[in-house]
């Protein structure tokens, strides 16, 4: 075979290798470039999602809370116009009786009223978010569960309804945690602002737990937490969270305004 | 047995090993991998036994081509996302490849020769298959990288292989009718690219998640 003859496959086989390895490039760049688009409409589906989703409950939950008020509210209502009505025909001691179940069922109408302002976000529009906050405390702080001391030194930011509602469930969701799973006597929020922050601080001395164990053990961290983590996700907030057994649970939420 | 040979066949053996020690853990197309890669193996040392027997090594590759057809068929089958039509032209495709090289081992380039025009068209299926298969991981480019996909270096490797075989034979099988051999370098080539195919093989055995072994079923 002549000189002439082995040059031209030499040529032409480092061209297709060379073109082979070109080509495996190229596929790789464009398979990022594919998969950062896919990542991205991913995103966009599973934050769409979860906005129906919060939807859907605040809805379920203004059903509900109007239900109590216009329903359980009215009912009880008229149930304590009846018994102030025949506690006047009873004996002494059934009128002891009578004035027990009135100032029951006044407390009862009190606590549906509540819980109905609790579940109805519509009512932040008019009360702000910290007066709403302060309201649920009130009423937790009733019950004898937890303690929950609220410090706000400052003048309200204007949120959007939105916002507003995200920052009110998850305060509600926290201060539900701290119930369930603290075993926590006391509960601070604090309400503050810092170079066009405004944070939300919760501090609890309850039994804390390992949270960096726990996330990395199990690999979730609670459906409570995660959801806490999606909803500030949603609104461009930060979550940061510190607890150790034995000393507590600190959360944070800094939402840029 | 050349050094050569050896570590060839050394090589396949180990990829072998290596796949049934994985077996179970396989998606079924990976399994039919790790068959065609016994076939490879088998017919190798098929072609040594008629070396020793008939002093001529080429009839084993005359059952190694259609063979490699039935094999890249069905693992290409399994993996790419068919139409109905295109499903129908992939086995009309198939069984025309086995005919013709059927055909081409009886009549054209019979048992003593080395079947380079049923490799001619294995190749061209392969690649076609192939650059298929890439623009199907293009179009469904999951969550991680395409190296970490077996999938890829299956492809890649075969890619590589097959369009190096394909410029060889096509452009010395006119030589070879007119000088009646080729040159050496470009078996080594052919030698030193069926290597890297292989290799790529073992990596795509190596990559990807472990299978579950059970099956669930109705979310119990």
């Amino acid at each position: 075979m002549e000189n002439s003859d082995i040059i031209i496959p030499v040529i032409a086989g480092t061209v297709l290798i060379g073109t082979f390895f070109v080509f495996i490039g190229y596929f790789v760049y464009l398979h990022y470039k594919t998969r950062q688009t896919f990542d991205w409409e991913r995103q966009q589906l599973k934050q769409a999602l979860l906005q129906t989703e919060v939807e859907i409950r605040e809805q379920t939950l203004i059903d509900i809370s109007r239900e109590l008020h216009d329903n359980f509210g009215q009912i009880a209502s008229l149930i304590k116009i009846n018994l102030n009505l025949i506690s006047d025909d009873l004996s002494r001691e059934d009128k002891i009786k009578v004035t027990e179940s009135i100032s029951l069922l006044k407390r009862m109408i009190t606590d549906i009223k509540s819980l109905s302002v609790s579940l109805n976000v519509e009512s932040l529009s008019n009360i702000g978010l910290q007066e709403a906050i302060q309201l649920d405390v009130q009423r937790i702080n009733k019950t004898g569960y937890l303690q929950i001391t609220v410090t706000n030194s400052l003048t309200p930011p204007v949120l959007s309804t939105v916002v507003a509602t995200f920052l009110y469930r998850i305060t509600q969701e926290i201060i539900n945690n701290t119930m369930k799973h603290a075993n926590a006597g006391t509960l601070q929020i604090s309400f503050s602002c810092l170079n066009h922050m405004f944070m939300i601080d919760f501090k609890d001395n309850g039994k804390g737990f390992d949270y960096t164990s726990d996330a990395s053990n199990t690999g979730h961290t609670g459906s409570g937490l995660n959801n806490i983590k999606e909803r500030c996700k949603m609104i461009g907030a930060a979550f940061t969270i510190e607890s150790q057994p034995g000393s507590g649970t600190h959360i944070l939420i800094s939402l840029p305004i | 047995m050349t050094p050569r040979f050896a570590l060839y066949t050394l090589l396949l053996f180990v990829i072998v090993i290596y796949g049934f020690k994985r077996y179970s853990y396989y998606q079924s197309w990976r399994k039919w991998l790790v068959w065609t890669i016994v076939a490879a193996l088998f017919f190798e040392l098929l072609s040594r036994v008629f070396i020793y027997f008939f002093h001529n090594s080429m009839p084993g590759y005359h059952f190694l081509v259609p063979a490699f057809f039935i094999f890249y068929s069905t693992i290409y089958f399994k993996t790419l996302n068919f139409s109905r039509f295109r499903k129908v032209l992939f086995l009309f495709l198939t069984f025309l490849g086995i005919s013709i090289s059927i055909f081409n081992s009886l009549y054209i380039q019979k048992t003593d020769s080395f079947p380079s025009n049923g490799f001619l068209i294995l190749s061209l299926l392969v690649i076609t298959y192939s650059l298929m298969g890439f623009y199907n991981m293009l179009k469904n480019p999951g969550l991680q990288s395409p190296l970490k996909e077996p999938f890829f270096w299956f492809i890649s490797g075969n890619l590589f292989f097959y369009s190096i075989t394909f410029f060889v034979f096509a452009y010395f099988n006119p030589l070879l009718k007119k000088a009646g051999s080729i040159p050496d370098w470009s078996y080594n080539i052919i030698y030193v690219s069926n290597l890297g195919m292989y290799l790529c093989y073992l990596k795509c055995l190596m990559s990807g998640e472990k299978q579950p072994l059970i099956n669930i079923t109705n979310g119990k």
